[in-house]
């Protein structure tokens, strides 16, 4: 898969021959993905996806597995946004073997996922930056996340492979220190993200780069299955948050952040989606200070963290069946599907249905016709994870 | 405005606050919940293999060691955890019925000469297990 | 050649003082831009990290050297060399020392002027010569960079000729020493120079013939070892020439108040301003992204040149006056 056809045209008497320029899979500033890309003087042509070089083979390794024993597998899909990944495979399994989570539960479930959303959008924010040699918005993004993640380890335990939701509810409880944690970190937070905003969003020459660039027209991001804040950012409001109302969303009341008619910038072009995930982070923050605050008013009686007893999550066995369950991770919606042939402890299949796929399938529609140089400003503007494209 | 983002530089440039932990000088802060390498409790562990059976890379082996006595592990077998295979996933830790099984929020340092020098014993694991105690009390 | 022509060669501003800027200016930039990422920068090599280039230069040249095989390998091997070598004439020509530059040469500006205008040539042969898809890229927006802003710097050197009624540098020098600093009277071509020496240097927002994500690492894609060496310290050594340029033409050159030891006409002057210009431009980077290739051209016909001729325009106001 890959290869075009390269000919030539005649034109005024002269010969011009195909330009094919491969931004393989070891090119700096990219992902272990191959673009293979035709070029016409500064403009694309035509443009070929050569994935599956982080092939992992996720959804065959977890027919051998035991439910428990696919945590780490369901996490390593994408691991820059590993807790949302996960919940969607433990709700999916706890659909099918029927179990129901207590409410504490859910809202650590959700307070750990908006956490994880922070780290991934300020990956995201800090890469467009260094791609676009802005150095400075990179190591204030990277420092900014780096908070995150101390906060995300007070919690979980870890800050990627973090192995805090499985089928029945949650490994450890969340610690006594964690407020002070989360207001502590969030203030640095905040001040590396004012910077991030002024040398980044607001400097003109980034976005000279990013507006009127590859615009997404909402009818085209819907069909193309384009989810997460790149549809939003085309202005149209759906998030899976919102559209499923799962986990503890409908009770803080979730407004999803969608794009709308700005003055600089256009519906659907490359600025509007990050300047989407921006504020999406600002709106995870209030999101986790909200959450806190109920876990913590939860009495002490009634922070259970399992729902069924421990001995029996290790042999969780599946009855015949099948159950799917979405998320909304930081690139968009994430589905599981598990069928369960006989009883057994393996599932028969599971199907993970990831963002990526659809986003690059977008990103090979919006590159054609724009110049070499704007090729990454919409691929880091749509966020596509290459763990996520291969599993 | 390119201008704030220059002046931003500038006033970086003379009021630099340098956020830097330069390891290895100084050491890194965890959370105490943070889970890194394994301890063992010997007293607490009964053989009963359940680390092993769950472990998704297959990085458990139950050795036998005499020495560790425990009345309540008739085969005197105990875990063994090989940190070359180790996805430090603590599906492990969370399974051990007993208990004995445990973090401490030291990182493990990978640069060592031989993967051999990787295979944590239950020696190397219930020394760990004496400092996270000994800090605790 | 008399003992000081001949020290002027070899050390200052000769053969070695590129070797030393080149080094002692990435070090310094390095950090300068850990300043401002609140990070520390190189520490270990040295006292202060200042042995740290010296360190990548030796680790650079212990690496095999490659010459791809569909490459032109006369071209290839000479042509980079060839930069440093226009450069360091163009150097020579400027007035460093109170005694004098090294080469006498009448109309040392235009002199200056006409060694910078070979530079695109040379980048583009260099990159042609490497038969590589992305060096070729790399090439033809360093010469569509450099092509867009000459008419902008030529328009603002003929200024400053134009004010001071001589084509000749130290002429310059001397209307300096009686009225004041250029950059007082034309602010205007001291910013255009400056944005000139950000294209020529391939800087940001500049930096497009290098820019990582798209291509790969431009002209130098394909050199290893002691050609990398060379390549990357092309661009200090013309971060050098300009740096000195404009410390000469705005800031006065070796002319300063007399403090101490240091007299009214010292070398000690040049080297302060010279290391305050670098130093700017290291700062400047920090707050800066990425222009595409085809905003940098409009940047230069449209800004520049406008700006240029505004200049120009006040320069003539000027003379006028006088």
């Amino acid at each position: 898969m890959g290869m075009m056809e390269l000919g030539s045209r005649e034109k005024d008497g002269k010969v011009y021959y195909d330009f094919m320029l491969n931004r393989g899979p070891q090119h700096p500033g990219y992902g272990p993905v191959r673009l293979i890309v035709k070029v016409n003087g500064d403009y694309i042509e035509d443009a070929r996806l050569d994935p599956g070089y982080v092939h992992r083979g996720l959804e065959k390794l977890m027919e051998y597995r035991t439910a428990l024993q696919n945590i780490p597998l369901a996490e390593r899909a994408c691991f820059i946004d590993s807790i949302n990944s996960t919940r969607a495979y433990v709700m999916a399994v706890e659909k099918l073997v029927g179990i129901e989570v207590p409410e504490y539960v859910e809202v650590l479930r959700t307070l750990a996922g908006e956490l994880n959303r922070i780290v991934s959008h300020l990956t995201r924010l800090g890469m467009a930056g260094g791609a676009m040699s802005q150095h400075t918005a990179f190591m204030r993004s990277i420092k900014a996340r780096e908070r995150a993640l101390i906060a995300l380890e007070a919690l979980t335990g870890g800050r990627y492979g973090t192995e805090f939701i499985i089928p029945g509810g949650l490994t450890n409880d969340m610690p006594q220190d964690l407020p002070d944690i989360i207001e502590r970190e969030f203030k640095k937070i905040e001040e590396r993200l004012k910077d991030v905003e002024t040398v980044l969003l607001k400097n003109r020459i980034f976005q000279s780069r990013l507006i009127g660039v590859g615009i997404l027209k909402p009818e085209e991001a819907i069909e193309l299955g384009v989810t997460g804040p790149s549809l939003r950012g085309s202005g149209v409001r759906y998030d899976v948050r919102e559209a499923d109302g799962y986990g503890y969303y409908k009770e803080i009341d979730f407004e999803p952040v969608v794009a709308e008619k700005g003055d600089i910038y256009e519906i659907g072009d490359c600025y509007a989606r990050v300047r989407v995930r921006y504020q999406e982070i600002r709106r995870s923050m209030e999101m986790v200070r909200k959450l806190v605050k109920i876990a913590q008013s939860f009495p002490k009686n009634e922070r259970k963290i399992l729902a069924i007893p421990k001995p029996r999550v290790a042999t969780l066995t599946f009855e015949p069946g099948e159950a799917y369950a979405r998320t909304e991770r930081a690139r968009g919606e994430m589905l599981y599907y598990i069928v369960a042939k006989k009883k057994g402890p393996y599932p028969y299949r599971v199907k993970i249905k990831s963002p990526s796929p659809t986003l690059m399938q977008a990103f090979l529609k919006l590159i054609k016709g724009v110049r070499i140089a704007d090729i990454p400003a919409i691929h880091l503007s749509l966020d596509e994870c290459p763990g996520d494209l291969d599993r | 405005m390119v201008f704030r983002a220059l002046l931003l530089s500038l006033k970086r440039f003379f009021v630099s606050k340098r956020e830097v932990t330069q390891i290895p000088e100084e050491p890194i802060e965890r959370h105490p919940n943070a889970r890194l390498q394994h301890t063992l409790d010997p007293m607490k562990c009964i053989g009963c293999r359940m680390c092993e059976r769950n472990c998704p890379n297959n990085a458990i082996t139950m050795v036998k060691r005499e020495e560790l006595d425990n009345p309540k592990n008739r085969l005197k077998i105990y875990p063994q955890i090989d940190y070359d295979h180790c996805a430090f996933c603590s599906i492990c830790v969370f399974v051990c019925p007993t208990g004995a099984l445990g973090h401490i929020n030291v990182a493990p340092d990978p640069s060592v000469p031989f993967s051999e020098d990787l295979i944590q014993t239950p020696q190397k694991m219930y020394e760990r297990y004496k400092i996270k105690e000994g800090e605790k009390v | 050649m008399g003992m000081e022509k001949r020290m002027m060669l070899v050390f200052f501003p000769g053969a070695t003082s590129f070797i030393l800027y080149s080094m002692l200016s990435m070090r310094l930039e390095r950090k300068t831009l850990a300043r401002i990422h609140s990070r520390i920068g190189p520490k270990h090599a040295g006292p202060r990290g200042i042995l740290q280039t010296l360190y990548d230069l030796l680790k650079v040249l212990i690496k095999q050297l490659i010459i791809p095989r569909r490459a032109d390998k006369l071209a290839y091997v000479i042509v980079p060399q060839l930069a440093i070598v226009f450069l360091g004439v163009a150097l020579m020509a400027m007035p460093i020392r109170p005694q004098g530059p090294f080469l006498e040469i009448p109309h040392s500006l235009l002199f200056v002027a006409a060694v910078f205008t070979a530079m695109p040539v040379i980048f583009a042969v260099a990159a042609r010569s490497t038969m590589n898809k992305y060096s070729i890229m790399g090439g033809a927006r360093s010469i569509i960079s450099f092509v867009a802003f000459e008419t902008a710097k030529l328009v603002t050197i003929a200024s400053i000729a134009r004010l001071v009624g001589s084509r000749d540098l130290e002429a310059i020098l001397e209307r300096q020493n009686s009225h004041g600093p250029l950059a007082l009277y034309l602010p205007l071509a001291f910013i255009v120079l400056l944005i000139v020496t950000l294209v020529e240097t391939e800087r940001p927002p500049f930096d497009a013939p290098e820019a990582e994500p798209e291509v790969a690492f431009g002209l130098a894609t394909e050199y290893t070892s002691v050609m990398l060496a060379v390549r990357i310290a092309t661009g200090y050594v013309t971060l050098y020439a300009l740096s000195s340029l404009l410390s000469i033409l705005f800031l006065g050159g070796y002319y300063g108040i007399p403090i101490g030891p240091i007299g009214e006409k010292s070398v000690r002057w040049f080297i302060l301003k010279l290391a305050f210009v670098t130093r700017l431009f290291f700062v400047l980077r920090g707050g800066l992204a990425r222009y595409r290739p085809d905003q940098i051209a409009r940047y230069g016909r449209r800004i520049a040149m406008v700006l240029a001729y505004i200049n120009l325009l006040r320069a003539g106001y000027l003379v006028l006056r006088r």
